[in-house]
């Protein structure tokens, strides 16, 4: 550990109400600990941010996958293994499942959460541009009450978001009819390496057509792109209304290309991730089933 | 020394790491080759399985002393700076802080040349101050409280610069020296020649030029850099993860001045090493000086970002080659001018060279080599599992694939068409050879046959197939002592200095002992790596281990085997070349009347049997090298730039193979690695500050299962080996060295593009196929 601990204290609400009752009455803003799996890492590196910290993890209200009305609720706390074993998030929601099985190792799967990569907010969070690509809304919650935010519009800089310091992820909550098995999807990551590598470029792509072949849904997110996950309106829009040909592949990847501000890192070139980011939508709109 | 050839010494050469070294050493008694064996040659699990994965080996990190404190180093944020104030009080007088050292507290304590504190800074990461306290949290406060003025110095980090007229001269007799363990020939390169290759390339029928570059490399050892020291009066005792124990024991007894009875250094178990914990380094002498200073044990263990920026890393390449053959491709001259950017490199350590497979991969009678290592503002070098071959194969191996295009033949063929009979520098015969039947087998397992030129192949995935070889000395020799105990219950303990890094030493050991003694392997302890208690031997490098001290071993074990059957025979009445032993028992060839190993033991009037016995010299005459060719299959994506190994076959003469599990691990462990050399690692830096971007496991990325491919194919074909009494030779270093030109020759063949610069990225693929938007 390179951070001196003693700057630290770690206090553990036994229910939600306790949580929320501890945010509320706190003059300093207080640190979300979930899985530990970014804040562990921050303590390790001596980067972590010192003061009161709030152990979520044992706050069973904010766990558990669940069909609600015409909605998938998912707690806050559901973890990475969680979102690879459930039967209705494979079967409904199949790009998130299919993020949980990239995220680091089985290790860090058990117990890096949802909740937490949103809070985290790291342009390179695996799980945020399937949450994107599903219309997902965040369940924010404070002894005020509860409200949802589109996650399109939950981030409002690098690592900022519309969360009150008061506020927690309480849960997310996805349309059922997100990821309809009538339209083609693809999550595509590109790491350094196969596996445990944070990624370059990570992309959820959603498409639906109408009966005529033209193109009535499109969901197109990315992350590591910009400073924030990002949904391309402009993208989906340039679609929308058209049938899928080489020409508008290639228009729309021009669109693309205008849309997205990759930086140069350590990871990757800003060259590299727009290349990438062209070429993964093109090959998800050439290898759209039916055409 | 219990030996029958005892007092006889001669003169003999060995070979570490590329260098041939010549030694003393003491004939040895001549044993028969085995015959049929029960024990060596199988695949015996490791005998130390069970407590690694139980935990109950205790590693140097797992060292917990009483009153033990926690020791921290302040490093440097610059490339070249020197320290003009530097204030420790504040440090000191924090509490639980018990000692704290600066360069002026351990003037005259060094390593390499070089003081172990240094007030002018000549890399980013170079220890400025070292301090303990009773925990590591109060240890990083501390650092925290040391205030530095610097008066930062200009500093060079590319060789280019380093080279250029009106460069910062680094040290006073500049920047350029000879490679090698060095440094060589300080302000000119080391020159090897033999031949006229100059003239000869002029008059080649066929002749190519190129340019390769390879990439700073790290060794990411599991267990990191680290030493535990406490004192005992005037003794000092040190675990130390460490490939030698006695080569960190002279280095500790050197710098501080202390007798070899006095230090103690022990490394039962160690967490990989790969060339770079040949020795004993800077936090080794810190932990001993602050154990003295505050009179408690200190530890002071590397964290992953330190392990990353205190140095130890295969020197980057720049190597500009020339072949020249005739059209029938027979190679007739070598040429290689080659530079190795080798940072702050420590006196008498690893200096960077890699020219030596130009010099003795093919049969080619015009060779000339230039290399240059280049002093940098950056942190030494070390050692990396086969030290500049593997850099310089990714050359060679290439710029023989590129001849064999340019010339329509097949790279098999034409690599078969030009191996040696002899060793290429020396004209001496090998004592074993199996390289030609290395190529063969391998390109049979991988399919060469169906391999197709790159014009026929169109589409997204590109398949291709690539082929590399390597030659590496690893005969092992002397010095090598092993002591064998039967005590007075039939158990028995090998002791041998040898460090086991990983690969199954303790294990194959085991075998030996038993097989030579015909006791149960439940019955045989290995006892290693401490310099009190086991005898001396050369450090795990140079894949001598096994060749080195498997022999002595078997000398040991036959020793003492003849001090039982000499006791067993008046209770058999039977004479001793009648007796063998057998399952623990020592019986009569014949009648079949037997007395239990226990019974003869504990009869003896001393209760034991001890048999010491010293690895013999190599034969003269001979050059004793191992031999490998693999074959890569890839698939190239080619609009993602990306390269997935997709098969690969490891074909090895490495002599006679004891354990073929972990024989097998310890090459499909090297060919890993090779991938991660090819593909995926590099060290990059701020060109600013001279600091480490990628210092950690986070950003340096070595490869993980999903990135190798299914199934490593590994194959043996050696021929016997006559040069020591096991038939074995080293397997350490060979699985390494062509992997990235087996790899880069396979992309060629897929793609028709030539990658010369590793690794072999995405970026770098798609700029060669000019895919780039």
């Amino acid at each position: 550990m390179r951070a001196r601990l003693a700057g630290f204290s770690l206090e553990r609400p036994g229910t939600l109400d306790e949580a929320l009752g501890m945010l509320a009455a706190s003059k300093e803003r207080l640190t979300l600990l979930a899985g530990g799996t970014d804040l562990y890492v921050y303590l390790n590196a001596g980067v972590a941010r010192p003061g009161r910290w709030l152990d979520l993890w044992g706050l069973d209200e904010l766990r558990g996958i669940h069909e609600v009305g015409d909605h998938v609720v998912l707690g806050a706390l559901t973890t990475y293994t969680e979102l690879r074993a459930s039967e209705l998030i494979r079967g409904a929601l199949p790009l998130l499942a299919q993020a949980a099985a990239t995220v680091g190792a089985v290790a860090i799967q058990n117990r890096g959460t949802l909740g937490g990569n949103i809070a985290n907010g790291s342009p390179a969070g695996d799980s945020l541009p399937p949450l994107l690509a599903y219309d997902a809304e965040i369940g924010l919650r404070s002894a005020r009450g509860r409200r949802f935010v589109p996650f399109d519009r939950f981030y409002t800089g690098y690592r900022a978001s519309v969360a009150a310091p008061d506020e927690l992820i309480e849960q997310i909550r996805i349309p059922l009819g997100a990821g309809s098995s009538s339209r083609a999807c693809r999550f595509v990551k590109v790491g350094t390496r196969a596996a445990q590598a944070i990624s370059k470029v990570v992309a959820a792509f959603v498409l639906g057509r109408a009966g005529d072949g033209t193109v009535d849904h499109c969901r197109a997110a990315f992350g590591s792109v910009a400073p924030t996950p990002v949904r391309l309106r402009r993208l989906e829009q340039h679609v929308i209304g058209k049938r899928i040909d080489p020409a508008l592949i290639r228009t729309s990847s021009d669109v693309l290309l205008s849309e997205i501000a990759p930086i140069d890192d350590i990871r990757s070139t800003a060259r590299y991730r727009r290349f990438v980011a062209r070429t993964a939508w093109q090959r998800f709109m050439e290898e759209v089933p039916g055409l | 020394m219990s030996d029958d050839c005892a007092e006889k010494t001669v003169e003999t050469e060995l070979e570490i790491e590329g260098r041939k070294v010549k030694v003393r050493a003491q004939m040895e008694r001549q044993l028969p080759p085995w015959g049929k064996t029960t024990l060596v040659g199988k695949s015996l699990r490791r005998v130390d399985g069970p407590d690694k994965v139980t935990g109950a080996a205790r590693y140097t990190h797992d060292v917990q002393l009483p009153g033990m404190l926690y020791g921290k180093v302040l490093r440097s944020p610059h490339a070249r700076a020197r320290v003009a104030e530097l204030g420790l009080s504040a440090a000191a007088k924090l509490p639980g802080v018990l000692a704290v050292l600066g360069p002026g507290d351990v003037r005259g304590v060094r390593l390499g040349g070089r003081e172990v504190l240094s007030a002018e800074a000549s890399y980013a990461g170079e220890e400025i101050a070292a301090l303990a306290a009773t925990d590591e949290e109060t240890a990083e406060e501390a650092l925290s409280l040391i205030r530095v003025r610097w008066e930062p110095l200009p500093h060079v980090l590319e060789p280019e610069d380093a080279m250029a007229p009106g460069a910062p001269a680094l040290q006073p007799g500049g920047n350029v020296l000879g490679g090698g363990f060095g440094p060589q020939t300080p302000g000119k390169p080391e020159v090897y020649e033999r031949g006229d290759a100059p003239a000869a390339l002029e008059a080649a029928e066929v002749t190519l030029e190129r340019i390769y570059e390879t990439p700073a490399a790290q060794h990411a050892c599991l267990e990191t850099h680290g030493a535990v020291a406490a004192w005992d009066g005037d003794g000092l005792t040190v675990w130390e993860s460490t490939q030698g124990v006695f080569f960190v024991r002279s280095a500790l007894c050197e710098a501080l001045g202390l007798p070899a009875s006095r230090v103690r250094v022990l490394c039962p178990f160690m967490g990989g090493g790969f060339g770079s914990k040949n020795s004993a380094d800077r936090y080794t002498l810190l932990a001993a000086l602050l154990a003295r200073r505050s009179g408690r044990p200190v530890r002071m263990v590397l964290s992953r970002r330190e392990d990353f920026e205190a140095g130890a890393y295969r020197p980057a390449s720049r190597q500009q080659l020339a072949i020249g053959l005739t059209r029938r491709g027979r190679i007739v001259a070598l040429t290689s001018r080659a530079v190795n950017p080798v940072g702050s490199a420590l006196e008498g350590h690893y200096f960077g060279s890699c020219v030596g497979p130009v010099q003795d991969f093919y049969s080619c009678a015009n060779v000339r080599t230039e290399n240059y290592a280049i002093l940098t503002s950056s942190p030494p070098p070390s050692a990396f599992r086969a030290p500049g071959h593997v850099q310089g194969a990714f050359a060679l191996e290439q710029l023989v694939d590129e001849a064999a295009d340019e010339l329509g033949l097949d790279p098999v063929r034409l690599r078969l068409a030009n191996l040696s009979a002899n060793d290429p520098d020396s004209g001496l015969p090998y004592a074993s050879n199996g390289l030609a039947s290395c190529l063969r087998l391998g390109a049979k397992a991988i399919g060469w046959d169906s391999r197709k030129p790159p014009r026929t192949k169109t589409g997204r995935f590109r398949s291709g197939l690539g082929v590399a070889i390597a030659t590496w000395g690893a005969g092992g020799g002397p010095p090598a002592v092993a002591q064998i105990v039967l005590h007075e219950d039939g158990s028995v303990v090998v002791l041998t200095g040898a460090c086991d890094l990983g690969t199954g030493t303790r294990t194959v050991m085991t075998q030996i002992a038993a097989e030579e003694l015909g006791v149960a392997v439940s019955a045989v302890l290995v006892a290693n790596g401490d310099t009190r208690t086991t005898p001396y031997c050369l450090p795990s490098f140079g894949s001598l281990t096994v060749a080195s001290t498997g022999p002595a071993v078997r000398l040991a074990a036959a020793e003492v085997k003849r001090q039982l059957l000499d006791a067993a025979s008046p209770i058999l009445g039977a004479p001793a070349s009648s007796l063998l032993v057998m399952r623990g028992k020592v019986r009569h060839a014949v009648t079949g009347k037997s007395v239990a190993v226990a019974s003869i033991a504990a009869s003896l009037p001393a209760r034991m049997i001890v048999g010491t016995s010293q690895r013999g010299p190599n034969p003269d005459g001979v050059v004793l090298a191992s031999f490998s060719a693999q074959f890569a299959q890839v698939e190239v994506d080619c609009r993602f730039g990306t390269v997935r190994v997709k098969r690969f076959v490891s074909a090895h003469d490495c002599g006679r193979v004891l354990n073929p599990a972990t024989w097998s691990s310890q090459i499909q462990g090297g060919v890993l690695q090779g991938i991660g050399y090819a593909l995926l690692e590099q060290r990059t830096r701020d060109p600013g500050t001279g600091r480490q971007l990628n210092a950690g496991l986070l950003d340096y990325k070595i490869p993980t299962v999903l990135d190798s491919p299914p199934e490593i194919e590994v194959i043996d074909a050696a021929p016997p080996y006559p040069a020591n009494n096991i038939g074995a030779k080293g397997s350490g270093e060979p699985p390494i060295i062509p992997v990235a030109a087996a790899i880069a020759n396979a992309v060629a063949n897929a793609t028709g593009r030539r990658l010369r610069t590793a690794p072999i990225t995405p970026a770098r693929l798609l700029a060669a196929l000019s895919a780039e938007p």
